[in-house]
């Protein structure tokens, strides 16, 4: 599903003045995104680096905090993905979700997209 | 289709279409860029404690390489970075050779996704506003491809 929803984006975003990314490039950013967002680490693992740098901002506190890994809530199935700009083997990635917001710093590693750090915080209530 | 699909879809759409447009409101979006040109003008003025000022004291910043090793993922302390500003590596009068484009991504709160064109790379930044101070906290980057 999160596939079909990052390929139904490129179609709506179609429209607009610049996708940010080619088909391939959206589909294979979408799916490594999927895997850092799933509640399995065997998929986490795929998806990120052994040092990747997870962290949030604590809006309570106005902190930055590490999150450690293996850490990090699963998002909803109901998230959403924009993929807000690539360039070459970069890309910025934000993800919408019922309780927070993900920014994601992705590169190719390897010969695969990896995300490499990210950045959280929650829904103010 | 099913219904269900139609809210993200929505959202997504909503999403998409505000990329290019302005992400934050105006005193966000200033102070934003005030912290990127800490950076760039810091670079390119050989100015150490400009950087420092710019950037969290436990910046991460990686440097995406074609080909690169997904095991050695090149990473900049922020002392080294702060280190090779003072030394002057990228010192410039040029004005042709300071190119500072900045552009806010998307904005949530206390975070936004910043991408800075440099004159020989690019960088997307992550900032946090930290005690009410925005800084940079997580940097990817990478040369511009060499012209053949």
């Amino acid at each position: 599903m999160n596939r079909y929803l990052v390929t139904l984006a490129l179609l709506i975003s179609g429209a607009a003045p610049a996708a940010p990314c080619t088909p391939k490039q959206c589909n294979a950013i979408g799916a490594v995104v999927a895997d850092y967002l799933a509640n399995d680490a065997r998929r986490v693992g795929r998806a990120t680096l052994a040092g990747t740098a997870q962290r949030r901002v604590d809006p309570a506190t106005l902190q930055l905090e590490e999150i450690p890994n293996g850490k990090l809530q699963p998002a909803a199935p109901s998230r959403t993905i924009a993929v807000l700009d690539v360039d070459g083997d970069m890309a910025a990635v934000a993800v919408y979700d019922v309780s927070r917001v993900d920014y994601l710093q992705i590169g190719m590693a390897g010969g695969h997209w990896k995300v490499i750090n990210t950045l959280s915080e929650q829904f103010a209530h | 289709m099913k219904p269900t699909y139609l809210i993200p879809v929505a959202m997504l759409a909503m999403a998409a279409g505000a990329v290019s447009a302005a992400k934050c409101d105006k005193p966000t979006c200033a102070a934003l860029t005030a912290v990127a040109q800490d950076y760039t003008d810091g670079w390119y003025n050989g100015d150490g404690p400009r950087m420092r000022r710019a950037i969290y004291d436990k910046l991460v910043k990686r440097e995406i390489r074609q080909g690169g090793n997904e095991t050695n993922v090149n990473e900049l302390s922020p002392d080294v970075l702060v280190n090779y500003t003072a030394q002057g590596y990228g010192k410039t009068d040029d004005p042709a050779r300071r190119r500072h484009d900045v552009q806010v991504l998307d904005v949530y709160n206390g975070m936004a996704m910043v991408r800075v064109d440099m004159q020989d790379w690019v960088d997307y930044m992550q900032m946090a506003r930290i005690d009410g101070r925005w800084q940079i906290v997580n940097v990817i980057w990478s040369h511009h491809p060499i012209e053949k």
